[in-house]
């Protein structure tokens, strides 16, 4: 059962009626809802499945009562072996294989590491920090452990979060689970309107955008360095409506139910700076980074004593930044790893964005000097839309490694196209390869287009969805319509999945 | 210590870390309306508060402060 399966429209569909009839026991009507949605979509043993989520669900459960009633090291050693067995789960099902497979070259390494492919575990990077969340949330006492084993195992497996997030923290869940939602009309179609755009982004946007992905990086040797950096930035388009628009089907799928998730995106492609875009991108996993690694690594004694000593010997303004990257850069490994483990997911959303990251800090006073000295007026929008696409530019640069699927790769092509002439392949050529039709080109423009006005919307702090409901009847009714229309007649479905259903 | 207390020093250690002596802390302040605190300065301000008052302030008081208003609220309440 996929997002984009009828079966999914039906599971959906009978958890919606069920949810509304049986009231008195909405929570226990999701969570058999949760599980079976789970064992569905999940490929491989549901037996061993089943094992992992009673062992999460249990683990969260108990150690998080168990430091209710303890005080100092005792709950702290409750809080760390729980952590850990967490940690180790989500090393050994989901990154284990990627990383020894990522160092056998390199250590020369000959064995058969197979025994370490467990089964594809989805969602399971996900919730392991839904859960981790949880207990850090508990051991801080900044909220009370849930004493209803089945609320706990929601918060964790709650369907529509289960597979591609967004993260929840369980203090702005607990409520929403707790209460017993009437059925709302209002509420109801802002969910279907919701669903309904984003399966307008990934079957009619994204999906065109991956046909030129695919081809210029499966056939880079017929393609220039232009071509590559076009297919590059094309692929920063359809990652994004792919992953937004899976957010937006998942929050609309919650929404039908009365629940609200936090939102993962805020126009990310209107940052002026690499910083600003991380704010703005995937929040739920920044925030959840930032609260529970950065801050505490930046705080840490040792962070703290690195720093005491960085100012000795530099001065204080430089003191500070040292255990600032050092923290950044720990924790830009991390979320690296968690993309998979796959050596070119670590350098393509670890190594790379982190060290842009640093790099842009370093070079802040000389590029404020630049500008100052170039005599550049950086109040006008000119300058503001400059910064805007160099920003594009750094972050796709950074995801060509991942569209190139594997370093290897992405060396090959880099080193290719270089060597070709710019002018190698022209427009036309390109279109003929990828076996583009002027109506998917049209839609494509066209999306653009609608997709940069929403955006405009969500920059301006009010999202197209909220704009719209507060239009009259006949426009709300009619964009459904229209987007509904051409899901149906252009939407590519089956072509592929969602590419974060893969962590 | 009286609220206007805590502000006075805790305008100084922001004034300090954020080398812009012209800072006027209020309840309603965010870092949004700070220039130069941001997520990067915020553990910078909270080891420079700890030093300026003498006591750590915990982890989960760290990440759920929105405003200074709620800083000083947990200044006053650990200072006692």
């Amino acid at each position: 059962m996929s997002l984009t399966s009828s079966r999914f429209f039906l599971f959906l569909l009978v958890t919606v009626i069920l949810f509304y009839i049986l009231k008195p026991v909405q929570k226990y009507v999701l969570l058999a809802a949760s599980l079976f949605f789970y064992l569905a979509i999940s490929p491989g043993s549901k037996a061993s499945l089943c094992i992992i989520i009673a062992l999460i669900g249990l683990v969260t459960y108990i150690s998080t009562n168990l430091m209710e009633r303890l005080q100092g090291k005792l709950k702290g050693t409750v809080a760390f072996l729980s952590i850990a067995s967490l940690i180790v789960s989500l090393f050994m099902f989901k990154l284990a294989y990627n990383v020894v497979n990522a160092f056998t070259p390199i250590l020369h390494l000959n064995s058969d590491f197979s025994w370490l492919q467990f089964g594809a575990v989805v969602g399971l990077s996900y919730y392991t920090l839904t859960a981790i969340g949880y207990i850090v949330d508990v051991y801080w006492g900044t909220v009370k452990a849930s004493r209803n084993i089945a609320e706990v195992f929601l918060f964790i497996f709650f369907f529509p979060q289960l597979i591609s997030g967004p993260i929840t923290r369980f203090g702005e869940m607990r409520e929403q689970f707790a209460a017993r939602h009437s059925f709302d009309m209002d509420r109801f179609m802002f969910g279907v309107r919701r669903m309904a755009w984003g399966y307008f982004k990934k079957l009619v946007i994204s999906e065109r955008f991956g046909m030129v992905v695919d081809t210029v990086f499966t056939y880079y040797t017929d393609f220039s360095l232009t071509n590559v950096i076009v297919a590059a930035l094309c692929y920063s388009v359809q990652l994004y409506t792919d992953f937004s628009g899976c957010m937006d089907i998942i929050m609309g799928a919650a929404m039908l139910l009365g629940i609200e998730l936090p939102d993962n995106f805020n126009a990310p492609f209107f940052s002026e700076s690499v910083q600003e875009f991380w704010q703005r991108w995937h929040i739920t996993l920044g925030t959840w980074f930032k609260d529970y690694v950065m801050y505490p690594l930046q705080k840490s004694k040792l962070m703290q004593s690195i720093g005491k000593r960085a100012k000795k010997v530099f001065g204080k303004k430089p003191a500070k930044k040292i255990p600032f990257y050092l923290s950044l850069a720990v924790l830009w490994c991390l979320i690296g790893l968690w993309h998979g483990g796959t050596l070119y997911y670590f350098i393509g959303s670890g190594v790379l964005p982190g060290s842009i990251l640093i790099l842009s800090d370093l070079c802040q006073p000389l590029l404020a000097k630049l500008t100052k000295g170039l005599h550049i007026d950086t109040g006008r929008a000119s300058w503001r839309w400059f910064r805007r696409v160099r920003t594009i530019f750094l972050i796709s640069m950074c995801w060509m490694v991942l569209c190139s699927n594997g370093t290897r790769n992405y060396i090959d092509i880099v080193k290719h196209s270089l060597s070709m002439p710019i002018n190698y392949a022209s427009f036309n050529d390109i279109i003929e390869l990828i076996k583009l039709s002027n109506m998917d080109i049209l839609l494509m423009a066209v999306g653009v287009v609608v997709l940069f006005l929403a955006e405009v919307c969500a920059f301006k702090g009010k999202s197209i969805h909220k704009v719209l409901d507060e239009q009259n009847y006949l426009i709300k009714v009619g964009v459904v319509y229209a987007e509904i229309i051409t899901i149906m007649m252009y939407g590519l479905v089956g072509s592929s999945s969602f590419i974060y259903f893969q962590f | 210590m009286t609220r206007d207390e805590v502000y006075e020093r805790l305008n100084k250690v922001f004034r300090d870390v954020l080398d812009d002596e012209d800072i006027e802390l209020h309840d309603e302040t965010v870092a949004d309306d700070v220039e130069g605190w941001d997520s990067f300065e915020h553990i910078n301000i909270i080891v420079g508060v700890e030093e300026e008052f003498g006591f750590k302030i915990p982890m989960g008081k760290v990440v759920t402060m929105k405003n200074v208003g709620e800083m000083v609220d947990i200044i006053m309440e650990l200072g006692k």
